[in-house]
């Protein structure tokens, strides 16, 4: 379904029930990552931001792949508080922002399909 | 636009049935500009109880001089645009607002610039722009009871005073974990100027907007080990921080907040895990012994007027900031209306005046029921702050509670830094500070 | 049978390529430019100034710099704020460092800044696409949050980081009240609209929509993608650069990096998409939904409640106004998911064989 909606309609894959199934799954785990947080660190609406750090993350791992989302996922959060604690000092601190992005914009020119993705991407 | 008019057409007629008291002769309009959703919902609601709590009170202890006040709320969700539209809103309204306090830093720096164009005083307690405590350049801005570097150096006194006495503090390492935002950053000039003169090291560590995200600046911390921790942050920041300083062993006893970071919806999460932190307070801590707590909650709450929802929030830190913050914008009002007419209705000029000669003495204090929230306040046309004194409050696990003497920000290099700051601000944006004539105006 | 091309015959290569070949939609739009540049300057309260029109008109030219790089020539943006926030910190350096620096100019060189930035922060457009050229734009988001929050230099070494406008001059009038403001905010987005509905109509905009539609096929037939995609980028940013100086000196006053934020980038892409991507007037009608909805319902909803004999407090307004709206944007993809401007040329293709069906 990924790659093409037409030609997995016409091999009989019923588009909206796998959507449906897709996203349930999604939802409950991204469920369970809130719950983690929220059991350490408290729950506020401010989590949402949290969670947009998961593009660069299965950016990283690569798209098409759930150990390279784990291993992204790791290499991420290790990476953005280690180089907050290391590199930050030199350039007055604050980097964790923007680290996780940047990151992923490098691989992004030199590695699109990330770590683990298959190397079929739509590159120009 | 034509559907917003019939509705403003449709609600005029509705209000005018309803018979409610709006719009009538001899009452002052005070817009109220509160945030009850929105990111900071927690800290806002308490507040903006607060504020209309008192100013109930001094309409049902007869008004200012038999002037009523009309109260209306509206909502910004701590949006900057959100602010600014409600200002516009409200700005004209039922005979003028006379004084808007805008609650947040973004539309503070907005409303500056807006605010002296339309005559309405800005009173900013203890937030804003440090130098709009210099009254000849911000000229319609007044940052009562205290600004950020009172706070920071009565904060710094105060760890001296318990290492033994401020020379004690050469050699020692204070981390600053601020919000790495306007007003996180203000604190960093006078925590620096005072390092330079004592002679202890600054570890600045700024933490990204909303301030969830603490392991990197706690790994530090545990790296370093400073002595002391001073945090300067708001919201989710504060209670994140206590949980982080929890999880990697930092003795919150030697942590001191802000004001914005030491009221009850930070440490309540945390509750017994933040036992003995500290923080600053603006003039006020919880106190549901004051005298103003006592008389709302038997002539507002009692009748069932009162306007939060439970009455465990009267008398908390937040409603009682708000419920201060009523009472200096009131007594500004009718220190106005001493001049220009007793039991009128003022306006933005007036009401002006009236804050800068604010003269708020002991014996009207306890008259009107802080005794003990605040101190005797005056402000004159050079300084809009009008006190420089702050205490320190400290969380015992339950509530916090005051913990230290009156101590005063050291007037000798606020308010240099304030001047110098204030005179860069009026070369930027060309205006001359007022001197002489143009102060008794 | 009133709108209708009939006997409007063009007689010169020049008047067939017109932006408007239909006399109706000439004088209609005339009519409207007319009523905004004098009608509306002396029907329209202060308040409506302030709140509603000079943010509409600010956000409208946003809309279109956005437009121009996401709808016509496909290039997702999730970085539009930071844009438009290099455009502000840039245009009130100018303003401010160099003495006697008039205020057009110091928007126009807020503006080459932006662009400078854009191409730097666009050069990924050349690698990738899709999701993953909105990751890259993102970086650029937080990169400029993170640069104006740290830097001093931008702020002038201001102590809060927060840049205060200087006061409004043009010619050595001031421009500082309501209605100098609009007018000189409408002339900016009626020069840039004009400017940007002839490039989208020229070369470059096709090539630009041929790179949106299908990039192999355009590189075959020899349009080559550096050039149309960092024109793209150059451009949008050009537009959204001077709409961010608009923003911060003319609507806000005074801004810190959190005016910038993230959020105001989701807005933008909102604004495009429920406007219409590929389309200048969907820019205007997106804007008009992002930034007068929220207003108007939250006047509408006490008036509703009180009909219904009970007084809705701030708070339930706020958050059903949050709810009605998320409800308003979903509704809306679902049904017309190209946008009010869809909707807008459906209606008109309608108008002009009303009265028949077809």
């Amino acid at each position: 379904m990924a790659d093409d909606h037409q030609a997995a309609q016409s091999v009989g894959i019923p588009l909206s029930r796998i959507w449906f199934i897709v996203w349930c799954v999604a939802g409950v785990v991204a469920l369970v990552a809130g719950m983690i947080w929220g059991s350490k660190l408290g729950v506020q609406f401010s989590l949402a931001t949290l969670a947009l750090r998961a593009l660069p993350v299965v950016i990283l791992g690569g798209l098409t792949s759930v150990p390279g989302a784990i291993v992204g996922g790791l290499i991420i959060g290790v990476g953005e508080k280690l180089s907050e604690v290391y590199l930050g000092p030199f350039v007055g601190g604050g980097i964790e922002i923007w680290f996780a992005y940047v990151l992923s914009l490098v691989f992004l020119l030199f590695r699109p399909q990330g770590l683990f993705g298959e190397k079929i991407i739509d590159r120009v | 636009m034509k559907q917003w008019k019939i509705a403003a057409i449709a609600a005029a007629t509705v209000l005018a049935t309803l018979g409610s008291t709006g719009a009538m002769a001899a009452e002052q309009y005070m817009p109220v500009l509160s945030y009850r959703t929105g990111p900071y919902a927690p800290n806002g609601v308490p507040i903006a109880d607060g504020i209309v709590d008192y100013m109930k009170l001094v309409n049902e202890r007869g008004g200012i001089n038999g002037v009523k006040l009309l109260i209306e709320e509206c909502e910004t969700a701590y949006d900057t645009a959100r602010s600014v539209e409600c200002y516009e809103r409200t700005k004209a309204k039922n005979g003028g607002a006379v004084a808007i306090q805008p609650w947040s830093t973004g539309p503070t720096f907005a409303l500056t610039e807006k605010a002296p164009i339309d005559k309405i005083s800005l009173v900013t307690l203890g937030y804003g722009r440090s130098e709009s405590a210099d009254g000849s350049v911000f000229k319609w801005n007044f940052q009562l009871a205290g600004n950020y570097w009172v706070g920071a150096d009565v904060i710094i006194q105060a760890i001296g005073k318990r290492e033994g006495g401020m020379y004690k503090l050469k050699g020692k390492k204070i981390a600053l974990i601020y919000h790495d935002s306007p007003y996180g950053k203000e604190s960093i000039p006078m925590v620096r100027e005072r390092a330079k003169m004592l002679g202890f090291s600054v570890m600045e560590l700024p933490v990204a907007h909303p301030g969830v995200e603490q392991k990197a600046t706690w790994l530090q911390i545990r790296k370093e080990r400073p002595d002391y921790v001073i945090m300067w942050g708001f919201g989710v920041m504060n209670s994140t921080a206590l949980k982080e300083a929890q999880a990697t062993g930092y003795p919150r006893d030697k942590m001191y907040g802000s004001w914005w970071a030491g009221a009850e919806p930070d440490t309540r999460d945390a509750g017994e895990a933040a036992k003995g932190y500290n923080a600053v307070a603006l003039q006020n801590s919880a106190d549901k012994n004051a005298a103003v707590v006592k008389e709302t909650l038997s002539n507002i709450y009692a009748q069932g007027k009162g306007t939060a929802s439970t009455k465990d929030e009267v008398g908390s830190v937040l409603w009682l900031r708000g419920a201060m913050s009523s009472m200096v914008v009131v007594e500004g009002i009718r220190r106005a209306q001493e001049r220009f007419g007793k039991g009128k209705v003022m306006n933005g000029e007036q009401v002006r005046w009236g804050l800068e000669n604010l003269n708020l003495t002991a014996e009207r204090i306890k008259e009107i029921g802080f005794e003990n929230v605040i101190r005797p306040l005056a402000t004159n046309c050079q300084d809009h702050m009008g006190s420089y004194w702050a205490r320190i409050e400290t969380w015992d696990g339950k509530e916090w509670k005051i913990s230290s003497d009156w101590m005063q920000g050291d007037e000798q290099i606020i308010k240099p830094m304030i001047k110098a700051a204030a005179a860069k601000y009026a070369q930027e944006q060309k205006i001359t500070p007022r001197t002489g004539t143009d102060c008794d105006s | 049978m009133f709108y209708r091309e009939n006997g409007q015959f063009k007689t010169s290569y020049r008047a067939d390529q017109q932006i408007f070949p239909i006399s109706q939609d000439r004088i209609a739009v005339l009519a409207i430019l007319a009523f905004a540049f004098i009608g509306v300057p002396l029907l329209a309260s202060e308040y409506l100034f302030n709140a509603i029109l000079i943010p509409f008109l600010v956000m409208s030219l946003a809309a279109l710099g956005l437009n121009l790089l996401s709808g016509y020539c496909g290039q997702i943006s999730l970085g539009g704020a930071a844009f438009m926030a290099v455009g502000a910190y840039g245009a009130y350096n100018f303003i401010m460092r160099v003495p006697g620096m008039p205020l057009p100019l110091a928007l126009l060189l807020g503006g080459v800044c932006a662009t400078v930035f854009g191409v730097f922060f666009g050069l990924p457009s050349l690698r990738v696409r899709g999701l993953y050229l909105a990751v890259a734009t993102l970086a650029a988001q937080f990169f400029a949050d993170w640069v104006f929050l740290r830097n001093k230099w931008f702020t002038l070494d201001n102590a809060s980081g927060s840049a205060a406008a200087p006061h409004l001059e043009l010619l050595g009038q001031s421009i500082q009240g309501d209605v100098p403001r609009y007018l000189f905010c409408l002339t900016v987005l009626v020069i840039l609209a004009l400017l940007s509905k002839n490039l989208v109509r020229s070369a470059i905009g096709r090539e630009w929509m041929a790179m949106r539609d299908m990039d192999v096929a355009a590189a075959v037939i020899g349009i080559r993608p550096m050039y149309a995609k960092l024109s793209a980028f150059a451009v949008s940013s050009f537009v959204l650069g001077i709409a961010g100086g608009l923003w911060g000196f003319f609507y806000l006053g005074a801004w810190e990096p959190a005016a910038f934020s993230l959020d105001l980038s989701l807005k933008l892409l909102f604004m495009v998409i429920i406007g219409g991507l590929g389309s200048i007037m969907g820019s205007f009608f997106g804007a008009a939904f992002i930034v007068v909805l929220p207003f108007a319902l939250n006047q509408f909803l006490p008036w509703v409640a009180s009909l219904f004999g009970f007084m809705i407090t701030t708070t339930a307004a706020s958050h059903t106004e949050l709810m009605i709206f998320g409800v308003l944007i979903c509704w809306f993809l679902i049904v017309e998911p190209h946008g009010l401007a869809r909707l807008w040329s459906t209606g008109k293709q309608k108008m002009r064989v009303w009265p028949f069906p077809h």
